[in-house]
């Protein structure tokens, strides 16, 4: 609902609104490997973000990301099963006394820091997930696929900017599914 | 009572919507974060509900444009109050809107201070400026110990960095002996939280911690990178929920950086007082700065929401404007309705009492006064059916005319009589109805002169000549006058008394024959005695001259005596002629009996026949029948004989016509005609073009046919000569047709 409206604003307001420099976040590289029934997933992404984005965080926005990785086991007939996966929230957040970035995961409360939004974009976009997965046969004919995300959550946003979010393209930051095969 | 409830319900839901508004604008000015809440829940609210009412009202605007385009009733009255409505609760809208726009952008404006702004970032510097002597201590702490250390040499094991990092894997450090310093020692001595020695490659040569987290905080690549370069790193760094640290980064001096150096890292914290002083003037920075940064927005926001707001109000307000207007104008626009439908001659239109009010009293007094007309209506609708059945019934001729001198009523005898056709005749000026039958022009003359001398009841024969021959038409006029005194047309009843007048004078006719008959007939049996006794008594005594004298003598008065009983028994048979008796006859022999009698006493005479071999035999007495081809053909040929070449010529034809089947006998001569002075009253007794004659052979012959139901007319033919047509009905019975009413149903 909240998508069809957004799209709906913005064929509404694409006319009244400044276009400014496209940005975004792809994925550039991503590996999977099963062995011993444990699923490594390795991405590797860039940014290239907004630069209304990067004011706001050097305005005292704080910027939530998720991170996606599922992997599914394919099957014939029938919708593939999810056999491992994992979901990790970061915020990135401008320090201003120390005049760093940090980034921080909400489940381990882990932060690291940088000097440069570049340098905490970047090391946002590398991650690595060992995935557990006991019921994953390594031999053939098993199939599976991964699938990754990574998305700038706008619903974190402070509600003044949602509506304006909505509206300028340069808030959706979102990799899109990418989806890879991966075979034992 | 309806209206009044939606216009309580409008104003109720205009009320809700203002108020909504203002809770919004209350709550943004006292706390953002209630607005927030609300921001999503009242942007698609008001988007869906603006979205809504826009399309009922564009409906709404297209039903009321094609209603006023097409002259609905009520529908200028409809966008009267409309307009009204609209402009009551619009513009207090919207002036409303402008107020709390502005009253909006000032209370946000007002939530932000430049002096506020300068005394927090003067905080920051504070704080940095109290952090920066402490960072200057720890970092000269950090560089005497990288000397000291690089004093006591190098023993080191490597450990990998990033195996460290996997759980998977265990990872030893070989021991390391610091020589006289033990790095525990150390770092307790210089009092960081961690110590740690790396590559610049980022694998951890040895560290050690304080606290139970034995995984060490490595620099980044960047604070590596930069000591690689010669540079000492140091820098504030908020760790976790630890609060703030100092980083420090050095590099061992006697070791070779491009090939494997060593960085020496140690991690201060900041006191804690200071810590969370610092904590505070950071929250309390960011927060007003994001505040900054929000302000621009949160005013769009604002003013979004509240067009939103206003939009939706408007949207309501000329909603429920169209519901209003249309709601108070329903009972007009059907009293329209209504109205116009009695206009076009509905009276049964009955409209529906909704309301008890004064719109509803007139809406009763509607229907009651259309309950009324379609009463009157039906009274007045009875008495024309009954005028028009009696007007159809009359055998007089009816025709009303309005005061233009328009026909607008003529009833069936009269258009039998003047031979007009069942349409066109109404709505026709009755000076041009000659336009139509030329024949009808002494008629409309007639009835003309009178209407324009302006007579108010008159009564007037007229005479008029129709295919069938001479009418005479017996008019009475009255002026038609309404009860306020105004005209309203002339009513004309006219009578053909034609047949009335020709059977006076048959009467009459025939008295004076019968009374000739008896006063001659009776002197002139002694005349030719007492002729034929002197003759008889003084013939042989008288002397020759004399004697042939009288015989010269009473042999004349014998013969006019003779003569004058021939001609009284003619009179005395005009006058009395006998019952006729009908037997079923074939008039195609009858007809050529008589041509051969004539044929065999003229043998110069010609004649040419064309009789109908299909012409049915019909009663009719034939003596007198014969009596009738005998005079026609007789004067048929007297005529035909001044010229030497003349033909006579008789024919028989069966006619089917919308009166019955009739059958037609033609006899036409190629004489001199007959003198159009004398057509008029060729049949009656005495009228004749011959020099000798009794003059009643066409009398004769018109009272029998006419005693068979028939009619026979006499016309001049064009080229020279004159025609006898004689029609005789076909009957089925024995019975002979009254001749008067035959004679109207054939012309």
């Amino acid at each position: 609902m909240a998508s069809l409206l957004r799209h709906l604003l913005l064929l509404v307001c694409v006319g009244l609104t400044q276009p400014s420099a496209a940005g975004g976040v792809r994925i550039d590289h991503a590996t999977a490997n099963l062995a011993e029934h444990q699923i490594t997933v390795a991405v590797s992404s860039s940014f290239a973000l907004d630069e209304d984005v990067i004011e706001a965080l050097d305005n005292g926005i704080t910027l939530f990301f998720e991170i996606e990785t599922l992997v599914y086991r394919q099957r014939r007939l029938w919708p593939d099963a999810r056999v491992a996966g994992t979901t990790r929230r970061f915020s990135l957040s401008r320090h201003a006394l120390s005049e760093r970035y940090s980034l921080l995961e909400s489940d381990s409360s882990q932060t690291r820091t940088f000097k440069t939004s570049d340098e905490a974009l970047a090391a946002l976009g590398q991650w690595t997930e060992v995935l557990p997965c006991a019921d994953c046969p390594d031999a053939p004919p098993v199939r599976y696929e991964a699938r990754a995300r990574l998305r700038l959550l706008t619903d974190e946003l402070p509600a003044p900017m949602r509506p304006l979010v909505w509206i300028s393209p340069g808030w959706w930051v979102s990799t899109g599914w990418h989806t890879w095969g991966l075979s034992p | 009572m309806r209206p009044r409830l939606a216009v309580a319900g409008t104003i109720g839901l205009l009320s809700v919507s203002l108020l909504a508004s203002l809770v919004l604008m209350s709550a943004a000015i006292q706390n953002s974060g209630r607005f927030g809440d609300l921001f999503s829940l009242l942007l698609i609210t008001n988007l869906l509900g603006l979205a809504a009412f826009t399309a009922i009202i564009a409906i709404n605007v297209r039903e009321l444009l094609r209603k006023l385009r097409r002259r609905a009733p009520g529908a200028r009255l409809t966008l009267r109050m409309l307009t009204i409505f609209v402009m009551l609760s619009v513009l207090p809208i919207c002036v409303l809107f402008s107020f709390s726009m502005n009253f909006l952008m000032r209370g946000v404006d007002s939530w932000f201070d430049v002096h506020i702004d300068h005394a927090l970032n003067d905080a920051l510097e504070l704080s940095r400026s109290a952090l920066d002597l402490r960072m200057r201590e720890v970092l000269a702490q950090t560089e005497n110990l990288a000397e000291e250390l690089s004093a006591g040499g190098p023993r080191t094991a490597v450990l990998d960095l990033g195996a460290l990092r996997d759980p998977g894997n265990t990872v030893v450090a070989e021991a390391w002996d610091p020589g006289e310093s033990d790095l525990n020692q150390l770092r307790r001595r210089i009092g960081a939280e961690e110590l740690a020695v790396v590559t610049v490659q980022g694998r951890l040569l040895q560290s050690s911690k304080a606290g139970t987290d034995l995984v060490p905080n490595i620099p980044s690549a960047a604070t590596l990178l930069q000591v690689k370069q010669g540079r000492s790193y140091i820098g504030l760094e908020p760790i976790g929920n630890e609060g703030l640290f100092v980083r420090v980064a050095v590099a061992l001096p006697d070791d070779n950086l491009d090939r494997g150096g060593r960085v020496l890292q140690a991690l201060f914290p900041v006191a804690a007082g200071m810590n969370e002083l610092a904590a505070s003037v950071e929250s309390a920075h960011a927060k007003y700065q994001e505040l900054v940064y929000l302000r621009r927005k949160l005013k769009l926001s604002f003013a979004m929401t509240l067009t939103l707001v206003l939009l939706s109000s408007i949207a309501t307000a000329i909603w429920a404007a169209f519901y209003s207007a249309r709601r108070l104008t329903a009972p007009i626009s059907d009293l329209a309705a209504g109205t116009a439908a009695v206009a076009a001659g509905n009276y049964t239109m009955t409209l529906p009492v909704n309301t008890n009010d004064d719109v509803g009293f007139l809406v009763s007094s509607f229907n009651d006064m259309t309950r009324r007309i379609a009463v009157a209506r039906s009274e007045v609708d009875t008495q024309h059916r009954y005028v028009n059945t009696v007007l159809r019934e009359l055998s007089s001729g009816v025709l009303a005319l309005d005061p233009a001198g328009i026909v607008t009523t003529i009833n069936d005898a009269g258009r039998r009589i003047l031979d007009l056709p069942e349409a066109g005749v109404t709505g026709v000026l009755l000076s041009a109805l000659p336009d139509q039958r030329e024949h009808l022009q002494p008629f409309v003359e007639c009835v003309s002169a009178r209407l324009t001398a302006g007579d108010t009841r008159w009564q007037q024969e007229s005479q008029i000549f129709s295919r069938t021959g001479r009418q005479v038409l017996m008019c009475r006029g009255s002026a038609l006058s309404l009860a306020a005194g105004s005209g309203a047309g002339h009513v004309v009843v006219f009578d053909d008394i034609t047949a009335l007048i020709q059977g006076q004078r048959d009467a009459a006719w025939s008295e004076v024959a019968r009374r000739l008959a008896h006063e001659i007939k009776n002197p002139l049996t002694p005349i030719q005695l007492s002729a034929e006794r002197l003759r008889q008594k003084y013939l042989a005594k008288m002397a020759p001259p004399d004697a042939e004298t009288l015989d010269r003598l009473t042999t004349t008065i014998v013969q006019q005596v003779e003569t004058m009983k021939a001609m009284v028994n003619t009179f005395s048979d005009y006058a009395r002629m006998p019952a006729i008796s009908h037997e079923r006859t074939n008039l195609n022999q009858l007809i050529s009996a008589v041509v051969d009698l004539y044929r065999s006493a003229r043998p110069d005479a010609r004649f040419e026949l064309d009789f109908d071999a299909m012409l049915p035999a019909i009663p009719v007495d034939a003596g007198r029948l014969r009596q009738v081809f005998n005079n026609l053909v007789k004067n048929a040929l007297e005529a035909s004989s001044a010229r030497p070449a003349g033909v006579v010529s008789l024919s028989t034809r069966q006619l089917h016509t919308d009166t019955g089947n009739h059958v037609e006998i033609c006899v036409t001569d190629q004489g001199d005609g007959i003198p159009t002075d004398l057509l008029p009253n060729i049949f009656e007794p005495y009228v004749t073009t011959k020099s000798r004659g009794t003059g009643l052979g066409l009398a004769i012959v018109k009272k029998i046919i006419e005693e068979h139901g028939g009619v026979v007319t006499l016309e001049n033919v064009d080229g020279g000569g004159a025609r006898a047509t004689i029609r005789l009905p076909v009957t089925t019975d024995e019975a002979p047709n009254d001749g008067a009413t035959d004679r109207r149903r054939l012309s």
